[in-house]
C-alpha cells in the first residue's frame, strides 16, 4: 500500500525532537541546524518515503542521513569550534539558583524573550535551548557539549541572570 | 509552561515551522484524482456532442464538431476557441470572454483556420486590443490542443495546420510586424486544468502554474512583466515577423534538418516533443496555398 502524507507526518512528529537535538548540538547556530533538519526530512521524504522503501529503524536512519549532511556541511564551511572553556573568574559572580526565579519571565512577551536569548553567547544559548527546547538534564547537556556538568549548571544560572538583565533594560 | 520555555519552544527548531517549509503536498484524494478529472472530461464530451449544454460559451457557432481533431485557442485579450477538422477547416468558433463577444464569429465558419486566426488578430488590432504604438509589447498566444493525442494521423495533421498558421502569420500583411505571436502546444489535460482555474490556456501552459492570487491576468497586462518574453520564449515558439519587404513573399517549408536550425532558434520548449522539424516532413503542406492567400479572403471555402 502506498504511503500517505499522514504516515509521513506521524514519522516526522515522532522523530523531530530527537533528530533536532542530534543536529543542534553538532552545529554552531540554530539556523544551520534548522537547515540541516529540513534537508534531512526532505531527502527522506523524496528518496525513501515516496519510494516506499522499507526502513526498520527510522530515527537511526534519519540520524545517519543527518550525519552525512553534517559531513557535507563541514566540508563546505570552515569548522568553528564553540568556545567551551569558561574561565574560573567568569564564574565568580554567579548567583545562587534561587536568586533568579523563572517567574520573572512571565511578564515579558515571547518575542522579546527570544531577542534576549539571542544576545547570549553561543554556549549559553546552547544550554538554554537544550534545557527549555529539548527538556534536557544538565548531565545530558554536559555530555553533548563535553563540558563539566557543574560548569553547565553555573553557566545556566548565569544565563538566566543575563536574560533578566537584558529584559530589564 | 513558563514564558521562557514557551518562547524557546516557539522559536528554536519549531517542528511545525520546519514542516511547513518542507512544502509537502497533500496527497490527492480519490475524489480529486479521479472524480474531478472524470467530471471535467465528461463535460467536455457533452460539450462536443450535445452542442455545449455544459460549460456553455457566451457565443457559439458550429458545424459538426464530431469531426474535430483539434482546438485552437487564440488569446489576444479577446479569447476564442476554434475547433478544426483534419484539413484545418473551422467547425466551431466560440467566444471565451466578454471581449470576444464583440466579434461577429459566424463569418469564420468553414474557413481555413490560419486565415481565421490572421483575420481575428487583424480585427483585434483594429479594435484597439493590440496597439503597437504604445510602450507595452503586444503578445498573441495561439494554443493548439489535439483531441486524440494517440492518433498518428491527427498528430501529423495538427503539425501541418500549426505550420500553416505560423507561416500565415509570418507572411501576413494584415498583422502588425511588431506584434509577438506565440504558438504553444497544449494537451487536453492542460486545457481542462486551465478551464478549471479560469485562466487562458496559453498563459497556463507558459506559466506552468497559474498565478498566485487566483486572479486571471489578460495577455496585454501580463506582458508588462519584464520576464514575460523570456517565459514565452521558453514555453512556445515566438513567431518572428518578417520585415516589411519580405511580407507576401512565399515561405518555403524547411527542407532538411540543417536548414531548420534558423527557424528553430526560438524553440526552447522542453515539452515540445514534436519538434519543429516535423514541418520538414509535412505530408500535407501546401506552401502555395499558405502564402498566396494573404488577403484573408472570405471566399476560401472548402474545395
Amino acid at each position: 500500500m502506498k504511503n500517505s502524507e499522514d504516515d509521513f507526518k506521524n514519522i516526522y512528529y515522532a522523530t523531530f525532537d530527537e533528530l533536532s537535538k542530534y543536529v543542534y548540538f553538532r552545529v554552531n547556530n540554530l539556523e544551520d541546524a534548522q537547515d540541516i533538519v529540513h534537508d534531512v526530512y526532505l531527502d527522506y521524504y523524496q528518496h525513501v518515503f515516496k519510494k516506499n522503501k522499507n526502513v526498520d529503524h527510522v530515527i537511526a536512519y534519519l540520524k545517519q542521513m543527518a550525519h552525512n549532511q553534517l559531513i557535507s556541511f563541514y566540508k563546505d564551511k570552515q569548522f568553528k569550534t564553540i568556545q567551551t572553556d569558561i574561565l574560573d573568574e567568569q564564574l565568580d559572580n554567579i548567583v545562587a539558583p534561587d536568586d533568579v526565579e523563572l517567574e520573572v519571565f512571565e511578564k515579558f512577551e515571547s518575542e522579546r524573550i527570544w531577542q534576549a536569548v539571542n544576545q547570549l553567547n553561543a554556549i549559553e544559548r546552547k544550554i538554554i535551548i537544550g534545557k527549555f527546547r529539548f527538556d534536557m538534564t544538565f548531565k545530558e547537556i554536559s555530555e553533548q557539549l563535553s563540558i563539566n556538568e557543574n560548569t553547565i549548571k553555573t553557566t545556566y544560572y548565569r544565563s538566566l541572570q543575563q536574560l533578566k538583565k537584558f529584559l530589564d533594560k | 509552561m513558563n514564558q521562557l520555555k514557551s518562547s524557546v519552544k516557539k522559536h528554536a527548531l519549531n517542528s511545525q515551522d520546519v514542516y511547513q517549509t518542507l512544502n509537502i503536498k497533500q496527497e490527492k484524494s480519490f475524489f480529486k484524482r479521479f472524480l474531478i478529472p472524470a467530471t471535467v472530461f465528461a463535460s467536455l464530451i457533452l460539450t462536443v456532442f450535445f452542442g455545449s449544454l455544459v460549460n456553455a460559451p457566451t457565443q457559439d457557432n458550429e458545424l459538426d464538431v464530431a469531426n474535430a481533431i483539434a482546438y485552437f485557442q487564440l488569446e489576444i485579450n479577446p479569447q476564442f476557441e476554434i475547433a478544426v477538422d483534419e484539413d484545418g477547416y473551422v467547425l466551431q468558433i466560440k467566444a471565451l470572454n466578454e471581449d470576444a463577444e464583440t466579434f461577429e464569429l459566424e463569418i469564420y465558419m468553414d474557413k481555413k483556420v490560419e486565415e481565421v486566426v490572421e483575420q481575428l488578430i487583424a480585427l483585434a488590432t483594429e479594435k484597439g486590443y493590440i496597439n503597437a504604438d504604445d510602450d507595452v509589447d503586444d503578445f498573441v498566444t495561439i494554443s493548439s490542443i489535439l483531441i486524440d493525442e494517440e492518433n498518428e494521423e491527427d498528430i501529423e495533421n495538427i503539425e501541418s495546420i500549426g505550420y500553416k498558421i505560423r507561416s500565415r502569420i509570418e507572411a501576413s500583411s494584415e498583422v502588425d510586424p511588431r506584434t509577438n505571436v506565440v504558438y504553444v502546444k497544449a494537451t487536453i489535460a492542460e486545457k481542462m486544468e486551465a478551464e478549471g482555474k479560469e485562466v487562458p490556456l496559453g498563459m497556463y501552459v507558459i506559466h506552468g502554474m497559474v498565478d498566485v492570487d487566483g486572479e486571471m491576468v489578460p495577455v496585454n497586462e501580463y506582458v508588462q512583466n519584464e520576464n514575460a518574453l523570456k517565459k514565452m520564449n521558453k514555453a512556445g515558439v515566438i513567431i518572428t515577423k518578417r520585415t516589411q519587404d519580405q511580407v507576401n513573399q512565399p515561405i518555403d517549408p524547411p527542407i532538411n534538418d540543417n536548414d531548420d536550425e534558423d527557424d528553430n532558434d526560438n524553440t526552447n520548449d522542453p515539452k515540445d516533443n514534436s519538434n519543429e522539424d516535423n514541418n520538414t516532413n509535412d505530408p500535407q503542406d501546401n506552401s502555395n496555398e499558405n502564402n498566396n492567400n494573404n488577403e484573408g479572403s472570405s471566399n476560401s471555402r472548402r474545395p
